[in-house]
């Protein structure tokens, strides 16, 4: 595992390396592609808090086994932090609306896409979205000392706290960071689209990790095929539901035909984006559906692990599909910003999941729930 | 050690040790001996209800669809909102029964067979709306793509209102196979209850469709239920993004949003889960099934209103908000004319009954007091009546040109309409609570015969 | 024929699953377990095989699917496509919700159906139960008795777990399929009978396919319930529908036109009437120009000097329009001779619509500017 982290935080320099010849090479994609990194790590650490949250909260005990797992994914944020707040201090000239290439905004959305506003806003997240982790995690860990219920029941408590506030920063945050990449569309459906595709591509993370630690050693006899089959249940769903969203979103705006919507499909449909457009689909809901809809699939690890690296590709796609087209319109680009932006990605997400996930013990073994999760049957 | 403590956490879902024999006992105690006066009213008022709406109807049959108080701006209002309205009534039936089927919620068994005849009876009411509101009732099965000699001229397939046809229509013929079903055991268990050789012996026989109990069939059965929660879990979702796409494929402000799909969703569950909560907490009362449907349901259905109605709070603000955010002048208008024009009363009374009377349910202690559950989940049901109220016609009473707005105010015949859908309810659900097992007898006895296992108690 | 039976009776589930089991690894030949409720674990014990009907269940799903696909493609783009707010006749998108319902209705209804077929559940059929508690509080085990098995070690084998009651039976041998084969005879020659009425129901009625349908339902649209205009009526003034137009109504596209076609009228035109187009409206004076030359030029000729081509034909060639007498009549008393004609020239009403008279007199008074103006009157003089 030693090893796993070593080479995560490898990975992960060579990408910055990377990002910082192509910042010489291809300085105006810079900024998008670090957004990008900083916007998909957010994700996987608020998809590993809200799956934790939910489990608590619905009693959905059966989790308990891994739980060490999407907790650990939580510490993610910092890291998502630390990019995100590189781009919209560094790169204020990637959204339109900061003025120097943006027409005017009036009423109330010049109030709210205000540079002050937007970095405060920014830093309120954040501080809401770490403090939650952060105290789920403590009192998680403290558990494992004392074994006491109550740990157990104030988590409850501070999971339906967090499932509140998460819903609306959710929102804001894709509304604020993504959406206003072109400032003068909008669509309502934008925000549950995006917690779609976080939680969908949160719970491919943790089918990989789950699997992977189970081969590796901490999980081994702990994780059970119950585990593996109800995580692929999960993703199976959440693939669907990721679809529902942008059926939804896409068929609304299709059918209505008006100027002002049109143009965020129009930009990603009608030019050179759109052979990924459908690549997006197929990864992120036709090959979870199709090969997970039988109970043998979701009892295999093979296939598990395959879909669910199928769903985190499509669900990159996805992502640089929502911002890369305003940066560049006329095709996908592809080049060393891009490459480093996803190895930075992917390697401070496995060296911080390690180290995070070294820290305690792999099981919560105090928990008095983990007995059922232990022996359950499907 | 551990288990100790789970089990003290974990009370037995159905209360009192019941044996296999006292479950069939107690859920087929009210299908024997004469009905309570109590029922005998309840059907009295239902009829008489549904009596009116015959009349309201037939009325408008026979005069025109002027007798409903619609104009040229107005032209979608209280048939409308009944229609949505019942729609979500509907939806929580097969939630139950198939979303928390496929969840392991095991607290279902004691309420799904009543939710379920209830979807049933909702979607009925609802199908009436839109047939009615056509004004020549017999030509609707112009809506379905028969064949004809008119060219053949088929239906409009890109038209929403035709998707509805089909959602409705699927909705109710799954609703009604996968509540038939899981009846056909429980029928048996009747049957085989019954002595003699009367009719009512017969007829259950008949509908039992000679079950035998055989574990091979039970097999079988059981992945046909299990099939028919994965079909039904896709469907109930459809089925209301569907009747929101009716709304939300315009161009009304107020109307065409992206957002209406989930929303619609979440606020149909939400009126059903409340609506289920309503009648359950009546039937605990009247037909003593109190150690069926125990204070662990009650909480769970509660947490359940909460949560929808947190989401349909959510989904209130993402319009205003993003009516703000998009400078779009029009929606800015509907937004403000909805919240604080001639309707703002209605804005007034949804916001308050759906969003901020649930959040009381955060409190243990108000989750448990079951007059203030009753109050609470009945103003949601007045809630979400006003929210598909306030949606459809604050959306269209003012148009684009001055010139144009117009009031509404909905007839006698309306409102008497309105009645009748409930004394049609009522009465079907009076019905069934009489003359068939309302609880789900098989599935509860797994659940006792589970508890019995955990808790180590006699079965 | 009988044949024999070991029946053993449980009061509790796990019992029932241990004496399943035991029975199986005993050798026994387990016919069928008869339980109140879905009992978890009892296939596992019974070794049946996964239900097979999930692939029933895809198959009518997928049929489903590419049906309504295929019916909403064909239909609305092949059969009778329509434009419904421009958009294209193949709008997949559109067809997503009702592919996605008959999807689930095929798949829901075909499913159970299925089930019901062959696990030979039908309306009415008789169940002869070996326990009349097993819908109730019994779990009923029943082993094949027809082998060499001696009842004593079945019993001392079922009552070691814990069977409450254990005897052999006999049934009646291939009952469910003696009963089946009667059912399904029985069936046929139902529907049999129902086909022979049908075709002779057909043959007796004569139908014939061209005459329209019977009208269950009189429609409205068909037979309109509004008055027919030129019917009596017996409530409205004078009997009749359509009721005579107030005084001092005017037809729509008919102005008045109090004039008649004598020489006082026309001069009166002259003082009353004045032209509603202005001389300097370009678009009226063209228009008046192309009227000109459609109707006028053939005798008055272009310049207006009545040497038009019909005038080298015998006809008699009309005054000149740029002649002084010519010059001095007033645009109304011109528009009352276009309108009734004058001497040889006819009325040009039904030709020449009331505005683009107006227009022909611009052109008129226009030629006869030009004929002042120096160049154009030295022209006249040479000729």
């Amino acid at each position: 595992m030693a090893v796993v982290a070593r080479v995560g935080g490898g990975v992960a320099c060579v990408g910055a390396l990377l990002l910082a010849i192509g910042g010489v090479t291809a300085p105006d994609r810079i900024g998008a592609n670090v957004l990008l990194a900083g916007y998909a790590l957010a994700g996987l650490g608020l998809a590993g808090a809200f799956f934790t949250a939910l489990c608590y909260v619905a009693d959905a005990t059966w989790a308990v086994a891994f739980r060490r797992v999407p907790e650990s994914l939580t510490r993610v944020l910092p890291a998502a932090a630390v990019l995100l707040g590189a781009v919209f201090l560094a790169y204020p000239a990637l959204y339109p609306w900061t003025g120097a290439q943006g027409d005017a905004l009036v009423g109330f959305k010049h109030f709210w896409l205000d540079r002050p506003f937007f970095l405060i806003r920014f830093v309120v997240y954040f501080a809401i979205w770490i403090g939650f982790a952060t105290a789920l995690v403590r009192h998680s860990r403290r558990q494992d000392v004392d074994g006491n219920l109550t740990w157990t029941r104030r988590n409850v408590r501070v999971s339906a706290a967090f499932l509140v506030v998460f819903a609306i920063t959710v929102w804001l945050a894709s509304l604020d960071w993504i959406m206003s990449l072109t400032p003068h569309w909008y669509s309502t459906m934008f925000g549950v689209y995006n917690f779609a595709g976080f939680f969908q591509s949160g719970v491919a993370a943790i089918l990989i990790l789950v699997i992977w630690l189970e081969r590796a050693g901490p999980l081994r006899g702990v994780v059970r095929t119950e585990h593996l089959h109800d995580l692929g249940k999960l993703l199976f769903a959440f693939s669907t539901f990721w679809m529902y969203t942008w059926f939804s979103q896409y068929m609304l705006i299709w059918y209505t035909n008006l100027t002002e919507e049109t143009v965020y499909f129009i930009a990603r449909m009608q030019t050179a984006w759109r052979p990924l457009v459908f690549t997006i689909l197929t990864l992120n809901w036709l090959v979870p559906f199709l090969v997970l809809m039988s109970r043998p699939a979701k009892r295999n690890r093979g296939i598990l692990v395959k879909v669910a690296v199928a769903v985190l590709v499509g669900h990159w796609l996805d992502l640089f599909v929502m911002i890369l087209p305003s940066i560049s319109p006329e095709a996908p680009p592809f080049g060393l910003p891009e490459v480093g932006a996803l190895a930075v990605a992917v390697g401070l997400a496995f060296l911080v999941f390690v180290r995070a996930f070294r820290q305690a013990s792999p099981v919560p073994r105090k928990d008095v729930f983990l007995a059922e999760s232990l022996h359950y049957h499907n | 050690m551990a288990d100790m403590d789970v089990g003290a956490l974990r009370p037995p879902l159905i209360a009192g040790h019941k044996t296999l024999a006292q479950v069939t006992e107690d859920v087929c105690a009210p299908m024997d001996g004469r009905p309570t006066a109590l029922w005998w009213i309840g059907l009295a008022i239902s009829v008489l209800a549904l009596s009116l709406g015959v009349a309201a109807v037939w009325y408008m049959f026979v005069t025109g669809i002027g007798t409903w108080g619609l104009n040229r701006t107005v032209g979608w209002a209280l048939a409308i909102t009944n229609f949505v309205f019942w729609i979500g009534i509907g939806h929580a039936g097969t939630l139950i029964s198939a979303i928390l089927f496929l969840l392991r919620q095991r607290w279902r068994t004691s309420v799904n067979r009543a939710a379920e005849a209830m979807t049933i009876f909702a979607v009925i009411c609802a199908a009436i709306f839109p047939v009615i509101h056509m004004g020549r009732a017999w030509l609707a099965y112009w809506m379905f793509p028969v064949p004809n000699m008119r060219g053949s001229l088929w239906v409009n397939f890109l038209s929403p209102l035709m998707w509805d046809v089909f959602a409705i229509s699927t909705y109710f013929t799954i609703s009604l196979v996968f509540w038939y079903v899981g009846l056909i055991p429980d029928l048996a268990t009747v049957r085989d209850r019954i002595r003699g050789n009367g009719p009512r012996k017969r007829l259950f026989s008949f509908f039992s469709l000679g079950w035998s109990g055989s574990a091979r069939t039970w097999h079988h059965y059981e992945a046909v239920y299990l099939l028919l929660a994965a079909l039904g879990t896709p469907l109930v979702i459809s089925v209301h993004s569907i009747v929101s796409m009716d709304f939300a494929t315009s161009l009304i402000p107020g109307w065409h949003t992206t957002i209406f799909p989930p929303y619609f969703v979440a606020g149909a569950i939400f009126s059903g889960m409340a609506m289920v909560l309503t009648l359950m907490l009546v039937a605990r009362k009247t037909m003593r099934l109190e150690d069926y449907i125990t204070l662990r349901h009650v909480d769970v259905m509660t947490k359940f209103v909460l949560f929808t109605g947190s989401l349909v709070g959510l989904a209130y603000g993402t319009e205003f908000f993003i009516a703000f955010y998009s400078g779009n002048p029009y929606e800015q208008f509907a937004y403000t004319n909805r919240a604080f024009g001639p309707f703002g009363w209605a804005f007034a009374i949804m916001v308050i009954c759906n969003v901020v009377l649930p959040q009381l349910f955060w409190s243990k202690r108000v989750r448990t007091n079951l007059a203030v559950v009753f109050v609470i989940s009945l103003c949601v049901n007045v809630g979400m009546w006003f929210e598909r109220f306030v949606i459809i016609v604050t959306s269209l009473h003012r148009d684009y040109l001055p010139s144009s707005w117009a009031d509404y105010t909905p007839t006698m015949i309306e409102y008497a309409t309105l009645i009748g859908s409930f004394g049609l309810f009522f009465t079907c659900f009076l019905l069934f609570c009489r003359f068939l097992p309302m609880i789900a007898i098989g599935e509860v006895k797994s659940v006792v015969a589970h508890d019995a296992r955990s808790t180590g108690g006699p079965r | 024929m009988s044949r024999r039976v070991i029946v053993g009776a449980f009061d509790r589930e796990t019992d029932v699953i241990a004496a399943t089991q035991a029975a199986r690894d005993g050798g026994y030949i387990v016919e069928d377990v008869y339980t109140p409720y879905a009992v978890h674990g009892l296939d596992r014990a019974m070794g049946l095989k996964p239900s097979w009907l999930t692939w029933v269940c895809f198959a009518f799903g997928a049929f489903g699917l590419v049906f309504a696909v295929w019916l909403q493609f064909w239909t609305s783009t092949v059969a009778w496509p329509i434009n419904v707010g421009g958009r294209p006749w193949n709008s997949l998108p559109a067809f997503v919700p009702i592919a996605f319902e008959l999807m689930v209705l095929s798949a829901g209804v075909g499913t159970v159906l299925v089930f019901f077929v062959r696990r030979r559940l039908r309306p009415g059929k008789r169940c002869v139960p070996f326990d009349v508690r097993t819908t109730n509080d019994r779990f009923i085990l029943v082993l094949d008795g027809e082998g060499p098995s001696d009842l004593g070690d079945v019993r001392r084998l079922l009552e070691s777990c814990h069977a409450t009651a254990v005897d052999e039976r006999q049934v009646a041998a291939e009952t469910a399929h003696g009963g089946r084969a009667r059912a399904t005879g029985r069936l046929n020659l139902g529907l049999g009978v129902a086909l022979a009425a049908t075709l002779a129901g057909y043959w007796a009625l004569g139908v014939d396919p061209l005459r329209p349908n019977f009208e269950f339902m009189p429609s409205n649209m068909v037979h309109a319930v509004s008055a027919q205009a030129f019917a009596t009526s017996s409530v409205l003034p004078r009997g009749q529908t359509l009721q005579d137009p107030p005084p001092g109504s005017i037809a729509r596209g008919l102005l008045p036109w109090p004039y008649a076609a004598t020489p006082e009228d026309a001069a009166r035109a002259g003082v009353e009437l004045s032209n509603p187009f202005p001389p300097d409206d370009p678009a009226a004076v063209a228009r008046g120009a192309a009227v000109y030359a459609t109707f006028c030029q053939v005798c008055h000729g272009a310049g207006g000097l009545g040497d038009g081509p019909v005038t080298t034909r015998g006809v008699p060639p009309p005054v000149s329009l740029l002649a002084d007498h010519t010059r001095q009549i007033k645009d109304g008393q011109l528009f009352h001779i276009l309108t009734y004609g004058q001497k040889n020239m006819s009325s040009y009403t039904a030709q020449i619509p009331r505005e683009d008279r107006w227009k022909v007199i611009l052109h008129v008074r226009q030629l006869q500017q030009r004929a002042m103006s120096p160049t154009s009157q030295s022209q006249v003089q040479t000729r």
